[in-house]
């Protein structure tokens, strides 16, 4: 079981490194990169050995610098998806990978860090558990239980994010007056920030 | 409200602000997630009703007795983890069974059954009060804390060192009994000794009619009377050092704790005697306990050093001067009169108190019998600490030069007393008072 949850654990932030590295060889920056090193095998080699050492030099936090560096190469990605830079640096939206791509692989990175860094805690706690003397039965069997609820929580995350990201980039398209798309904009905010102001309030009065 | 759901609400603003801002739809999308966090976090909520039963096999019992506590653990609301904790007060030895368990709470209510042993090292009173509980979040990651408490205690009394095989060679042995030899067939006094079966020759008065009733209930047809103690004891009076030189050792084997056992055996085998013990502490606390005999007095001193281990050195106002052993004879001089005591000292010898066990001796020398070619009636218990600590065999040689060392420096004063050197790693108290009657053959 410790095994499964250690293998569980490489495999995510593996392939969101990956996924990660796919987001930023998508982006003019790193087109920029290829260009200036005139090769781009030198540029992946690289940009992938400053990632390592980026990585190595915190070893003892290596799921954290993994993460950190997964969000720091994705973020040019994100950003010029924004159209606030796109029109601010006269890109092309065409060049890059589509935005609704882009949004799908960069929600499954964020799903992949988060779940190998709830490995990473349950791992830590069992851990704890067994050495404060706890029995290794009960402990498989918190190891077992959490390991049902994660894919559950994460189902539904993805479930929801992926319904947003279609209703999002159909939305767009929908032919609407001007007012209608106010109306559904101001709709859409007030429910998400209404929904947080709720649930803090609940915590706080908790 | 827990410090992670506030990051997480900040975390969901900036990114929803920030895709606002840049009109970005992937941020604003990927906001969704500490937005279900937040709200996981809140209606899947982590137990916080922890209910626990707790039950103690004894109330009262003797250093080094095994203990049994059980617990009855009920989890009535959420999901996810519990680590139950019971909290063992110090100088506390888990034997079996483990004071920690952790549970999975699903949704059903769950109960769980801990069982465990601890055996007492030190003397004192105990509270078994709080039982520590911790659940985790199943998704979030944070934890609610918690305590159970009840009102148990346990009364830990000192062990109580046999010293039977001493009695038989009172002749041949140099550990000796009072000299001041008054009668002990003396006039009756109003304390109350105990309640015994009628012998033939008991006055009727002292008959105790209700006990005897009592009794004729059980089938026993024989009247109980009781007795009171009787006047002209033989006294013996002991010294208990308390001062930081006695607080060596761990915190299950420590010199201390040998000391009050030595206390507790000497004064029942004296008492047991018919002898009248008296019962004062110096260097640190200043406990008095005046000479009685009996049962009675036996408690008392009891009661007092369990107080001495449980409460550790009092703190003593700036005005209150400790004393050492030749003050603390000298305070007392008025109780000497008419009598020839024993005086007993209980501490742990080594360089620093030399003088002022030097000192001690020569005061009570003035108050007990001196006859010649024979020692005064001065008995000095010496709980050679050292031994306690050794962990290894080097540690052992350094305790063994310290101990030589400690034998050297004494021979001046053993000259003065009857010394009894107490090696507890090593021997029981009745083995060194052998020894010590072996030598004086």
């Amino acid at each position: 079981m410790k095994n499964l949850t250690m293998i569980l654990k490489i495999t995510f932030a593996l392939v969101a490194y990956i996924l990660s590295f796919t987001l930023l060889y998508y982006t003019p920056v790193y087109q920029e990169f290829v260009y200036a090193l005139n090769s781009p095998v030198r540029a992946l080699i690289v940009v992938n050995v400053i990632n390592l050492v980026v990585i190595a030099v915190g070893y003892k936090k290596i799921l954290l610098m993994v993460n950190i560096v997964c969000m720091v190469i994705s973020t040019p990605s994100l950003l010029f998806h924004s159209k606030l830079i796109m029109r601010a640096f006269d890109f092309q939206p065409d060049h890059f990978m589509p935005d609704y791509v882009t949004a799908f692989i960069f929600l499954i990175i964020v799903i992949l860090l988060m779940a190998a860094r709830w490995l990473e805690r349950l791992e830590n706690q069992t851990n704890q558990m067994i050495s404060d003397g706890a029995l290794e039965d009960d402990v498989n069997l918190i190891r077992i239980n959490s390991l049902k609820i994660y894919p559950a929580f994460f189902g539904l995350i993805l479930i929801l994010c992926v319904s947003l990201i279609l209703l999002g980039f159909i939305a767009p398209n929908i032919i609407a007056s001007k007012y209608i798309l106010i109306i559904m904009a101001v709709t859409g905010i007030t429910l998400i920030v209404g929904s947080v102001f709720y649930l803090y309030r609940k915590w706080v009065k908790k | 409200m827990p410090k992670y759901i506030s990051e997480i609400s900040t975390l969901f603003l900036l990114m929803l602000c920030g895709g606002f801002l840049l009109a970005n739809n992937i941020m604003i999308i990927v906001s969704v997630i500490p937005l279900c966090l937040l709200a996981f976090g809140y209606y899947l909520k982590a137990s916080d009703d922890v209910i626990v039963k707790k039950a103690i096999s004894k109330n009262r019992v003797a250093v080094d007795e095994e203990l049994e506590i059980n617990l009855k653990v009920r989890v009535n609301s959420g999901v996810g983890p519990v680590e139950i904790c019971d909290a063992v007060p110090a100088h506390f030895e888990l034997v079996r069974g483990s004071n920690y368990c952790v549970l999975w709470k699903g949704f059903e209510p769950v109960e769980h059954t801990l069982s465990y042993t601890v055996k007492c090292t030190t003397s004192g009173n105990y509270f078994f009060k709080a039982t520590l509980w911790k659940s985790r979040h199943i998704v979030c990651n944070y934890s609610i804390d918690g305590i159970c408490e009840n009102d148990l205690s346990v009364e830990v009394t000192p062990r109580l060192l046999q010293l039977k095989k001493v009695r038989g060679m009172s002749a041949a042995s140099r550990v000796p009994l009072p000299e001041g030899a008054l009668a002990t067939m003396g006039m009756t006094t109003q304390e109350f000794k105990e309640i015994r079966q009628y012998y033939p020759g008991d006055p009727f008065k002292s008959i105790n009619w209700k006990a005897t009733s009592r009794n004729l209930l059980r089938g026993n047809v024989w009247p109980l009377v009781n007795e009171f103690e009787k006047e002209g004891k033989k006294t013996v009076w002991i010294f208990l050092d308390t001062s930081r030189i006695m607080a060596f050792g761990s915190n299950l084997k420590n010199v201390k704790e040998y000391s009050i056992e030595a206390v507790y055996s000497l004064s029942e085998f004296y008492l047991g005697q018919n002898c009248s013990v008296a019962f004062h502490t110096y260097g640190g606390s200043n406990v008095f306990i005046n000479q009685g005999s009996g049962r009675q007095q036996q408690y008392k001193i009891l009661r007092e050093l369990m107080k001495i281990k449980y409460g550790g050195l009092p703190v003593l106002k700036p005005q209150v001067r400790i004393k050492n052993l030749e003050q603390s004879v000298y305070s007392c001089r008025e109780f000497f009169v008419g009598l020839r005591p024993l005086f007993i000292v209980v501490t742990r010898f080594c360089t620093n108190n030399y003088d002022e066990i030097l000192k001690g001796i020569n005061m009570m020398s003035k108050y007990t019998m001196l006859r010649k070619g024979y020692l005064p009636s001065i008995m000095v218990v010496n709980i050679m600490g050292y031994g306690l600590m050794a962990e290894n065999q080097y540690e052992v040689l350094a305790s063994n030069v310290l101990e030589a060392l400690n034998r050297v420096i004494s021979r001046s004063i053993k000259k003065n007393c009857i010394w009894i050197d107490w090696d507890p790693a090593k021997e029981s108290l009745t083995g060194a008072l052998l020894k010590q009657v072996v030598a004086a053959k």
